[in-house]
C-alpha cells in the first residue's frame, strides 16, 4: 500500500483516539469533570455529617435516608427534602419513625434473625471467603409502603457537546425504566447464591496495586463485598446485587446494603447493626455503633474513597439506582462452636496458607446462613433465605483443582489413545475409511475446552496452574494432533470430494457428466484451510458456549441437551463412512488374508481401544455432572439424561461392532447396493489384440510403471494360472498392475491414459 | 596361504608313530612363522588343556614372535572361547579321529604393555567379543552395507540409513526402540534385534522398491508414532520447563533433533501463556 499524505492523516487520527483515552478518573469533558466533583463534594459533606453521627443520633442531609418509613406510611408522595418539617433530627430509635424498616420487620429481625445472644460461648469463623447457596421465599411484596429514592439530576449525562454544568435538583422516578430488572420480585420461591469476599487490604490510588491493611479492630469486625443474585427457577426474573457488608465476628451478624446514585448506605451501616432497645443493652449498642463507624472511618481514609471515585463509579451508581432495587440484607451465621478459638485460628491459617498444620480440613463445616432477610425500602419487598450454605473458597478450590487433574489424565489417555489409532491407520487407503466428520467433532470439543480452559485460567488466578495444564493438554491434543490427523484424512479423501455418496456406495460410475477437479490441492494448503477452519468454528463455538450461560434456563437447557447430544454421536459419521466405504465381515476379511486380497487393506479403520477408550473418556464427565448432584459445577442432576445418553453411545459402539463382525453394510438392503464396476475380470482375446499384442505373448504393458503384465485371457487355457487380483481393467479399457493403479487412484480418480473417471473401489 | 595348503592336504607329520595321538596343530596367520605341533595324548586329565595354556605353550616355543603381542585363536573362521575350546578339545580327544586338532593363532599386529595384553586375551577367552557390530557384519553385509562393496563411503551410507529410517523407522515392529536417538554404543538385545530389523527392511527395500507391494512402506507420515511420540516428549518438557527448557536443550544425546524442534515450541507455548497472564 502507498502511503500518502491522507493516509498518513488517517493513521494518525486512528493512532490518536487509541492513545487518547481518559486517564485515571476517566473524565473525558468539563461536563465530567464537574459531575464527579459535585459526587465528590456530596460525598465530603455527608461523611463530615456521618463523623458527627452518635448511637443517639439520626442521619440529617444524607442521600437516600432523608425520610424513615413512618414519613411515607399514609403519606407517599412526600418528597425527600432536609430539613424536613416536624421531623427529629436529634434523636435515634429502633423504630418505624427513625428507621427505614417498617417495625413489623425488625421485630422479625429482632426475634427471627438476630437472636442468638450475644456470649463468648458462640465462636464464628474470622474467615468466610465462600460462595454459599440456598433458596429464597418471597415475603410480601405489596404490603410495605415504598420510600421516595430520589435521583439527583446531576448524574445524568449531557444534553449536548456544549453542555458543562451538569443540572441541579433531583428527579422523584415513578416510571421505572423497563428493561433493567424488575423493581418488584414476582415469584414466589427462588434460588439465591451469595458470593462473600474480604475487603482486607484497600488501594490507596487508582490505577495503583499496592493495598494497605486499614482495619484494626480485625479481630472482630470485618469488611465484606457481597455479590448477591437471586432468581426464580426458570431464570426468567434475576435480580444481582452488588454490596458491602460489615460482619460482626462476635456475634456472627452481616448486614450488607447497596449503594447507589440514590442510596448513600455505607454511612447507614452502623445505625442498622442493632434492633435492640433495652435500656440494659444500651452499652452494647453504643459500642456497636461506636465499633463499626471507626472500621467505616477506616476505609474511608485508608482507601481514600473521594479521591479514588472514578467516572465509571459515578456511572455505575446512576445505573444501579435505575434499573435495580436497594436491598438491605441481614444474615446470621451458623457458629463453628466444634472449634476452641486456637483451633479456629490454626484451621484458617491452614486454610490460607497450606503447610500440614495439624487441621483436619476435611471436617471443615461449610459456612451457613442460619437465617437472613432481605429488604428494599424503596420496592417495598421482603424476602426470606432459607438452608444457604457453601464450603469455604479454599475447600471448594481444592475440589476444582482434583477434579482439573483428573480431567488432565482423561486428556493424556486420550492423547496416547490417538496415537495408537493415528499409527494403526498409516496409509492413505486405511486413513481413507476414517470419517472426516467423526474427528471435526471431537476436535470441536476438545478446541472449544481448551480455549475454555484458557479463559478460566485468567479469570480464577488462584487455580492458574491447573487450568493452564488442562488447557495445553487440550489445546496439543485438538490443534497439534487430531488437526494432523484429520489434515491426512481429509487429504486422502479429496478425490471423493466431488463424488456423490451414491457413485461412492456403488462403486461405480452412473453417470460421466459427473465433474472433476483437475487441480488437487496439497497438503500445506489443505492444512492451511482446515486451520482456518477449526479456529473459526472454536471462536464461533465458545462464544456460543460463553453466552449460553446467561440464557434463561429453558433455553439453556435445551441448547445444552442437544449440544451434548449431537456432539456425542460422533460415532454415526463413522458408522455412515463404514457403510459407504464397505469394509467386509470379518470372517471373510480372515478368509481372505491368505489369498492375495491381503494387499487391498481389509482392516477395520478404528482400533477398538480406541472406540472404547475414547467413548468412555468423553461420556464419564458428562455422566459425572448429570448423576453427581453435589457436582463441582452446581449443575443439577438429571440421571435419566445420563442414561439416555449412555445408551445413545452404546448404540452406536454396537453398531461399529456389528459393522466390524457381519460387513459394514449389513443394514443396507441388498438392492440398494447393486454390483458396482469390478476391475477384476478376465479379458478376450480380441481385447488382446485390441493391445497390440500378438497371441503368443499373453502380456500387456502397464503403463504406469512399464513393465509386463501377464494376463488372463478367456480363450487361452495356458493363461488361465494368472490371478484375476493381479491387474486392473478400468471401464476404459485399459490395463494396470493392480497396486500401480491402486497407488494411483488414492491421488486422482482418472484413468492415467485417457482421463476417462474411474469409478472409486 | 601355502602353508594352510599344506596342512590341510597332507596327512600328519611323520615323526608321531603312535596310532591314535591326539595333536593340536596350531598355525600362524603369519606364513613365516612355522606351525607348531603339540602332542596332548598324555596330559591327563584332560582338562589341563586350556586356551591358557595353549598361550602359554605357543609364548615358550616361539617367544620373539609372540612377545608384547595379544594371541587370539580362531577356530572354523570364528574367534573362539575358552569354554568352546574346551568344549572340543574334549570331543576331539574323545573321538577316534586320526587327524589333529587345527587352531588358528592369530598375533596381534599392535604392540601391547602387558597388562594389555592380558586383557585382550581375557575377553577373548570369555567369550565377550567388543565388536558386536562387527557380527553381523562379518555374516555377509545386508541392507545399506551392502553399498560398501560398490564404492559407498561409510558417511553416505549413514546418510542413506538415517534419511530412510526417518521416512520408515516407524514401520518397525519394536517401537520402543528409540534410532531417533543417534547415541550409539549401547549394545542391549532389543538394540540389536531392530538393528537387524532395520537392515532386512533395507535390504527389501532396496530388492523391491519403495511402495512396491509392502503397505509398510506406503506409510502417511503424520501417522509415525514415534514422531508423534518425540512431538508430545518435546512440547510437554519445553511447557513445563520454560526458558529452562534451553538447558536441557544444551545437553547432548538428550533429546534428538525433532524433540528439541517442538521444544522450542513447547517454550513458545509457554510464553504465550505467560504473557495473557500478565495482562
Amino acid at each position: 500500500m502507498e502511503i500518502d499524505g491522507n493516509t498518513l492523516i488517517f493513521i494518525i487520527i486512528i493512532l490518536f483516539l487509541f492513545f487518547s483515552s481518559p486517564g485515571g478518573d476517566g473524565v473525558s469533558s468539563q461536563y465530567e469533570y464537574n459531575q464527579l466533583q459535585t459526587l465528590k463534594s456530596i460525598y465530603q459533606n455527608e461523611f463530615d455529617t456521618f463523623k458527627n453521627l452518635t448511637s443517639t443520633t439520626n442521619f440529617r442531609n444524607i442521600t437516600g435516608l432523608k425520610l424513615s418509613y413512618e414519613d411515607v406510611q399514609g403519606n407517599p408522595d412526600l418528597n425527600a427534602t432536609y430539613p424536613l418539617k416536624g421531623k427529629v433530627y436529634d434523636h435515634w430509635f429502633t423504630n418505624q419513625t427513625f428507621q427505614l424498616l417498617p417495625d413489623e420487620v425488625m421485630n422479625m429481625i429482632n426475634t427471627d434473625i438476630w437472636n442468638l445472644p450475644y456470649n463468648s460461648k458462640n465462636l464464628f469463623p474470622p474467615n468466610i471467603t465462600s460462595t454459599v447457596m440456598g433458596s429464597i421465599k418471597l415475603h410480601s411484596n405489596n404490603k410495605y409502603e415504598k420510600i421516595n429514592m430520589p435521583v439527583p439530576r446531576f448524574y445524568e449525562p449531557p444534553k449536548d457537546f456544549s453542555d458543562n454544568t451538569p443540572p441541579w435538583g433531583e428527579t422523584y422516578v415513578t416510571e421505572w425504566p423497563s428493561y433493567g430488572e424488575l423493581h418488584n420480585v414476582t415469584f414466589d420461591s427462588g434460588e439465591l447464591n451469595i458470593q462473600i469476599s474480604h475487603i482486607d487490604k484497600v488501594t490507596r490510588q487508582i490505577n495503583s496495586n499496592k493495598k494497605y491493611k486499614f482495619n484494626k479492630e480485625d479481630e472482630n469486625w470485618k469488611l465484606l463485598s457481597l455479590k448477591i443474585d437471586f432468581f426464580d427457577k426458570a431464570e426468567n426474573e434475576k435480580h444481582s446485587i452488588n454490596s458491602l457488608a460489615i460482619y460482626d465476628i462476635r456475634r456472627g451478624r452481616i448486614l450488607s446494603m447497596t449503594q447507589s446514585a440514590k442510596f448513600h448506605s455505607i454511612f447507614a451501616l452502623p445505625h442498622y447493626l442493632n434492633f435492640e432497645n433495652n435500656d440494659e443493652n444500651n452499652n452494647d449498642t453504643e459500642l456497636i455503633f461506636n465499633e463499626s463507624k471507626q472500621l467505616l472511618i477506616d476505609y474511608w481514609n485508608a482507601s481514600n474513597y473521594i479521591d479514588t471515585l472514578t467516572m465509571g463509579n459515578l456511572e455505575g451508581a446512576y445505573d444501579n439506582a435505575y434499573f435495580k432495587c436497594e436491598f438491605m440484607t441481614f444474615l446470621q451465621l451458623e457458629p463453628w462452636n466444634q472449634y476452641t478459638k486456637e483451633q479456629l485460628k490454626l484451621v484458617n491459617e491452614e486454610l490460607n496458607w497450606p503447610l500440614g498444620r495439624p487441621a483436619n480440613l476435611s471436617v471443615v463445616p461449610p459456612v451457613k446462613i442460619t437465617k437472613g432477610l432481605l429488604y428494599s425500602p424503596d420496592c417495598g419487598v421482603l424476602l426470606n433465605m432459607e438452608n444457604v450454605k457453601g464450603p469455604r473458597y479454599e475447600l471448594k478450590l481444592r475440589t476444582i483443582r482434583t477434579h482439573l487433574l483428573a480431567g488432565v489424565v482423561l486428556i493424556a489417555t486420550e492423547i496416547y489413545l490417538l496415537l495408537r489409532q493415528m499409527q494403526h491407520t498409516n496409509t492413505p487407503s486405511s486413513v481413507n475409511k476414517i470419517s472426516f466428520y467423526c474427528f471435526s467433532m471431537m476436535n470441536l470439543v476438545d478446541g472449544s475446552l481448551a480455549t475454555l480452559y484458557f479463559i478460566a485460567s485468567s479469570v480464577i488466578p488462584e487455580l492458574y496452574l491447573p487450568l493452564v495444564i488442562s488447557a495445553f493438554a487440550s489445546f496439543i491434543l485438538a490443534s497439534i494432533f487430531e488437526t494432523r490427523y484429520l489434515i491426512s484424512i481429509y487429504a486422502s479423501q479429496i478425490n471423493e470430494q466431488y463424488v456423490g455418496v451414491l457413485t461412492l456406495l456403488r462403486g461405480s460410475t452412473a453417470e460421466n457428466d459427473e465433474e472433476r477437479p483437475v487441480v488437487i490441492p496439497d497438503e500445506a494448503s489443505i492444512s492451511s484451510s482446515l486451520y482456518g477452519r477449526f479456529f473459526f468454528m472454536l471462536i464461533i463455538f465458545t462464544f456460543l458456549i460463553l453466552s449460553s450461560t446467561s440464557w434463561p434456563r429453558q433455553i439453556r437447557m435445551i441448547f445444552e441437551y442437544s449440544a451434548i447430544f449431537i456432539l456425542n454421536s460422533y460415532w454415526i459419521p463413522q458408522i455412515f463412512r463404514n457403510a459407504v466405504k464397505g469394509i467386509p465381515s470379518r470372517r471373510r476379511r480372515r478368509r481372505d488374508s491368505n489369498t492375495v486380497m491381503t494387499r487391498r487393506q481389509n482392516k477395520t479403520p478404528l482400533l477398538w481401544k480406541f472406540i472404547i477408550g475414547t467413548t468412555i473418556i468423553r461420556a464419564l464427565p458428562v455422566i459425572y455432572v448429570f448423576t453427581y448432584s453435589s457436582n463441582v459445577f452446581r449443575h443439577h442432576k438429571d440421571v435419566r439424561f445420563a442414561v439416555l445418553l449412555s445408551l445413545w453411545l452404546l448404540f452406536q459402539i454396537t453398531m461399529l461392532y456389528t459393522q466390524d463382525i457381519l460387513g459394514s453394510r449389513w443394514f443396507l438392503p441388498r438392492h440398494a447396493i447393486p454390483e458396482g464396476y469390478s476391475y477384476f475380470k478376465a479379458i478376450s482375446s480380441q481385447h488382446l489384440m485390441e493391445h497390440g499384442q500378438t497371441s503368443e505373448v499373453n502380456t500387456v504393458d502397464c503403463s504406469i510403471c512399464m513393465s509386463e503384465i501377464p494376463v488372463y485371457v478367456e480363450e487361452l487355457p495356458e493363461t488361465h494360472k494368472v490371478d484375476q487380483h493381479s491387474y486392473m481393467v478400468t471401464p476404459c479399457n485399459h490395463i494396470f498392475h493392480t497396486s500401480c493403479l491402486e497407488n494411483w487412484m488414492s491421488y486422482k480418480l482418472q484413468c492415467p491414459v485417457c482421463r476417462a473417471p474411474l469409478p472409486p473401489l | 596361504m601355502m602353508m594352510d595348503k599344506d596342512s590341510s592336504t597332507q596327512p600328519l607329520l611323520p615323526t608321531h608313530d603312535e596310532v591314535c595321538a591326539k595333536i593340536i596343530k596350531v598355525v600362524f596367520t603369519d606364513d613365516r612363522i612355522s606351525p607348531i605341533s603339540l602332542n596332548i595324548t598324555k596330559i591327563s586329565p584332560v582338562s589341563k588343556v586350556t586356551i591358557i595354556w595353549l598361550r602359554k605353550m605357543i609364548r615358550e616355543l616361539k617367544p620373539s614372535e609372540t612377545k608384547d603381542h595379544a594371541l587370539r585363536f580362531l577356530k572354523s573362521g570364528t574367534i573362539i572361547s575358552a569354554s568352546a575350546f574346551n568344549e572340543q578339545i574334549i570331543s576331539y580327544i574323545n573321538s577316534t579321529n586320526a587327524d589333529a586338532f587345527f587352531i588358528h593363532c592369530m598375533i596381534g599386529v599392535d604392540e601391547l604393555s602387558s597388562e594389555e595384553v592380558l586383557h585382550e586375551e581375557q575377553n577373548d577367552d570369555s567369550g565377550r567379543l567388543n565388536n558386536v557390530n562387527n557380527g553381523t557384519e562379518t555374516m555377509g553385509a545386508i541392507g545399506f552395507d551392502r553399498l560398501r562393496s560398490i564404492g559407498f563411503s561409510d558417511e553416505e551410507i549413514e546418510l542413506l540409513r538415517s534419511q530412510f529410517r526417518s521416512t520408515y523407522g516407524d514401520v518397525l515392529q519394536n517401537n520402543d526402540v528409540d534410532e531417533g536417538n543417534d547415541v550409539d554404543g549401547s549394545g542391549g538385545e532389543s538394540d540389536r534385534t531392530s538393528r537387524r530389523n532395520i537392515r532386512e527392511l533395507e535390504e527389501q527395500w532396496m530388492e523391491n522398491g519403495a511402495g512396491d507391494n509392502d503397505e509398510r512402506f506406503n506409510s502417511v507420515p503424520i501417522a509415525n508414532f514415534k514422531h508423534n511420540k518425540d512431538l508430545l516428549v518435546g512440547l510437554c518438557v519445553g511447557f513445563c520447563f520454560g526458558i529452562f527448557a534451553i538447558i536441557l536443550w544444551k545437553i547432548d544425546g538428550l533429546f534428538n533433533k525433532r524433540q528439541r524442534y517442538c521444544l522450542v515450541a513447547g517454550m513458545i507455548i509457554n510464553i504465550m501463556f505467560c504473557l495473557v497472564r500478565g495482562f
